[in-house]
């Protein structure tokens, strides 16, 4: 075994502790002076250390000052102050409770009362957006085009027409000097109703449609409340525009218009299938009633605003013989007077 | 058996499990265990400062008061605690390299009034001041290994767990610590030996 292998620097110490340089054995000589460059150094080495830890012993030590100790244990109390109450000193409930719920013992991500109101905002925040996004829906819907409303509410009225118009008399026509077309009472009292309990809806394509919208059809009121959320104002330079407008509408479009103070509601519909020109009634004036009865296509002006002469009337009725197409439908607004 | 006679037959281990749990005694007792050593230690090894010594003792006990559940009790709490308070020194020696930078003729006239005060007191406290600059001009790591073999009767073990190195490790620097001492102090040397007679006379 070489002496690398017994004797390894940390054992200097040792041998400096335990022997002089003459006591050492051959081979702790040979480790020795690896680290020592002679013998005179060993020696002067071992006497400092020596001298070293009976100095270290001598050397003055400090003690540490009381009011050391006494801020110590103030600062102990104060740390653990819960865990040192007695039993019978326990904190109130509710104090129990707040140190429960903002531990100052916690980091403040791990406190209760930092988690609870991450977790209400995160959710007030969820609320909120979603809240935003319906209401930016809700204002989309304002947006849309009336055209979308209006064909819906015009679609039931169109089929409840169809219905009445194939029960409806044809209007009459009175040949007084206003040369107006005069319905006949009876007639009118049922017009206002758009659909009358004793109307059969059998004859309806589509019966599970006016089955759930029964309630609406018998309800005159909510029926005229559909009519003025889906009108428009419209001025008489208007008309020409709107008939032309009206030839060029799609299949199943349709319309309503409004004078102001009274209803001029239009529904046509272009496609090839019988057309409906309505115009609706109210209780404020009467109506011009071209109903053409065989196919369903009906049409009411106002007559206090707009109306036919009875000449034009017939050659409406001519020029327009049923069914009356959407085509047509812009030549037979165009000609018709104001009252004023 | 007194309840001061309870927290003084337990171990370092038993009683640090007590103070996690908010025993005060406890606290009491070990502090009463270390704090001298712990006092000592700073004063040693911050340039015999004793109120930085005091305030870094305070310090230390704070850590054990404010956060006694970072000491892992399966460790021996005495090799720990020096760990803890070699750490603050590390960093104290860190804070001074940068005020002797700022300011060198500060930290020169401090050591020079220092070995003044040790020449005029006398031989042995000459030689003791004479030693004290020697190992201020040491390494924070040798100075350490020094004050605690030889100032704090540390064991080569104990103290290779405080310094987190090996046994063979902490021999060898303690070997060249005391070479390189033997250097500085070669005048002081017969001093130390007669007043080293006289003490023991």
């Amino acid at each position: 075994m070489s002496d690398q292998n017994r004797y390894d620097p940390e054992d200097l110490e040792l041998l400096l502790q335990s022997k002089t340089f003459s006591e050492l054995l051959p081979e702790e000589k040979a480790f020795v002076l690896q680290h020592v460059e002679n013998d005179a150094e060993y020696d002067s080495i071992r006497e400092t250390l020596l001298n070293l830890e009976l100095l270290s012993e001598l050397d003055l030590a400090i003690a540490p000052k009381p009011e050391t100790k006494h801020n110590l244990m103030q600062a102990f109390e104060a740390a653990h102050a819960p865990k040192a109450l007695p039993e019978d000193k326990e904190p109130s409930k509710l104090t129990a409770w707040w140190v429960w719920f903002w531990d100052t013992n916690k980091s403040i991500f791990q406190r209760p009362a930092f988690q609870l109101a991450s977790l209400a905002l995160l959710v007030t925040s969820i609320t909120f957006i979603t809240t935003f996004n319906v209401d930016n829906q809700v204002a989309q819907l304002k947006e849309t085009p009336k055209k979308e409303s209006i064909k819906e509410s015009k679609e039931i009225q169109k089929s409840v027409k169809k219905e009445k118009s194939t029960a409806a008399p044809r209007v009459q026509e009175t040949g007084d000097s206003n040369k107006e077309l005069k319905i006949p009472e009876e007639q009118l009292d049922n017009e206002t109703s758009i659909v009358t309990e004793d109307e059969s809806l059998d004859d309806f394509a589509d019966k599970e449609y006016i089955a759930q919208n029964e309630d609406l059809f018998k309800d005159t009121e909510k029926s005229l409340e559909l009519e003025e959320e889906v009108s428009m104002n419209l001025n008489d330079s208007e008309i020409p525009e709107l008939a032309e407008d009206l030839t060029n509408e799609t299949a199943a479009e349709s319309l309503t218009f409004t004078d102001g103070s009274n209803n001029v509601a239009v529904m046509p519909t272009t496609t090839v299938t019988p057309e409906v020109v309505y115009i609706e009634e109210s209780a404020d004036f009467t109506a011009l009633d071209l109903e053409r009865t065989s196919t369903g296509n009906a049409m009411l002006f106002d007559k206090g605003k707009y109306y036919l002469d009875t000449d034009e009337l017939a050659e409406a009725e001519e020029d327009n013989s049923p069914p009356l197409m959407a085509s047509n439908f812009s030549s037979l607004l165009g000609k018709l007077h104001t009252s004023e | 058996m007194s309840v001061s006679s309870t927290y003084t037959s337990m171990t370092d281990e038993e009683l640090m499990t007590e103070i996690q749990a908010g025993n005060k005694q406890a606290f009491s007792s070990l502090y009463d265990r270390y704090s001298g050593m712990a006092v000592n230690f700073f004063y040693k090894m911050l340039w015999k400062d004793r109120e930085k010594a005091e305030d870094f003792m305070q310090d230390l006990f704070m850590k054990i008061v404010h956060k006694p559940e970072q000491y892992d009790t399966s460790r021996p709490f005495k090799t720990w605690l020096f760990s803890v308070a070699n750490n603050m020194c590390k960093n104290e020696y860190r804070k001074a390299e940068v005020r002797v930078k700022a300011a060198p003729e500060i930290f020169q006239s401090h050591n020079k009034t220092s070995a003044n005060d040790g020449e005029q007191a006398g031989d042995k406290k000459a030689f003791m001041s004479e030693l004290n600059t020697a190992l201020g001009e040491m390494d924070q790591v040798k100075r350490s290994v020094f004050i605690m073999r030889f100032k704090q009767g540390f064991s080569i073990r104990e103290i290779s767990e405080v310094m987190e190195c090996s046994e063979g490790t902490v021999k060898s620097r303690i070997f060249y610590t005391v070479k390189q001492l033997n250097d500085k102090l070669a005048d002081f040397k017969n001093i130390a030996g007669l007043l080293l007679i006289q003490l023991l006379v």
